[in-house]
């Protein structure tokens, strides 16, 4: 029965193992008690698994925003305005959300910027068009994603701080 | 880090294992082998540890228990503020139903 203590996750295994063993040490022998621990690794592997996937929500969709600006950073022309406003509101959006991972967001949106840049100079997709310098464009990408995210932290402060 | 959480609702099938864990509780601090033999003796439910686990787990996480320093391989648990809110908020409403069953009863 204590073999069966392994098929713990090993975080769980970490925190409760020892105590969760202490206990297998004074509870009977039965194909009960056995089929009782194997439900309950299934259900903290369940537990364990859905926090992973909660962690992972904002990233998933920071990655599928980053994107889509991307995108749009590809197929603009000389019209950033979109592309601007995008980076302004996603910055704003994370950074009230997830407020101590602000600095991560604004680094990987501000990323799809000089990515999708590189990749439409690489495809000449806009031949003849003035472009504005790359390193420029992206460094003024910088500009509505930090107030973007600027603005979240504060916000989220104060919805904080009128809570409280 | 846990995280707190006003009542012992949204706990599935744990849900009555969680109470009489923390009806056990009320009683004092008691690691898993005490509360899984407390609550044989009050209820007559025998707790697999498995369920014991996920039980405390929860109540830790929603900080309705809390862990005390290890003694020999045995973790101790205690009820905290927030439990015995939650647990005489619980108790409470089991008291509302069972008068009003045992009303109804009376009255068929």
């Amino acid at each position: 029965v204590r073999r069966l203590v392994r098929l713990y996750p090993r975080l769980w295994r970490d925190r409760y193992g020892e105590e969760f063993t202490a206990l297998l040490a004074g509870s009977p022998r039965t194909w009960r008690t056995a089929a009782d621990i194997v439900l309950g690794a299934l259900d903290a592997h369940q537990r364990n698994g859905g926090k992973r996937m909660r962690r992972l929500i904002p990233w998933t969709l920071l990655v599928l925003v980053a994107a889509v600006l991307g995108w749009l950073n590809y197929h603009s022309s000389d019209d950033v305005q979109p592309v601007a406003a995008g980076l302004l509101l996603a910055g704003f959006g994370f950074s009230f959300w997830r407020p101590r991972l602000a600095w991560l967001f604004v680094v990987v949106l501000w990323l799809a910027i000089p990515i999708s840049g590189v990749v439409a100079d690489a495809n000449n997709d806009h031949p003849g068009l003035a472009k504005a310098h790359p390193l420029y464009e992206t460094l003024v990408a910088l500009i509505p994603t930090a107030l973007g995210a600027i603005a979240g932290v504060g916000a989220r402060w104060v919805a904080g701080r009128a809570r409280a | 880090m846990t995280k707190q959480n006003a009542g012992i609702g949204g706990l599935g099938r744990f849900a009555e294992p969680a109470v009489l864990v923390l009806v056990s509780l009320a009683e004092g601090p008691k690691h898993g082998y005490a509360i899984t033999a407390d609550i044989d003796q009050v209820s007559g439910i025998h707790l697999g540890p498995g369920t014991l686990y996920g039980a405390i787990a929860r109540l830790e996480e929603r900080g309705l228990i809390e862990p005390l320093p290890s003694e020999d391989r045995r973790r101790p648990y205690r009820l905290t503020g927030a439990g015995a809110a939650a647990l005489r908020a619980h108790l409470h409403t089991l008291e509302r139903v069972t008068a009003t069953g045992s009303r109804r009863l009376a009255d068929t």
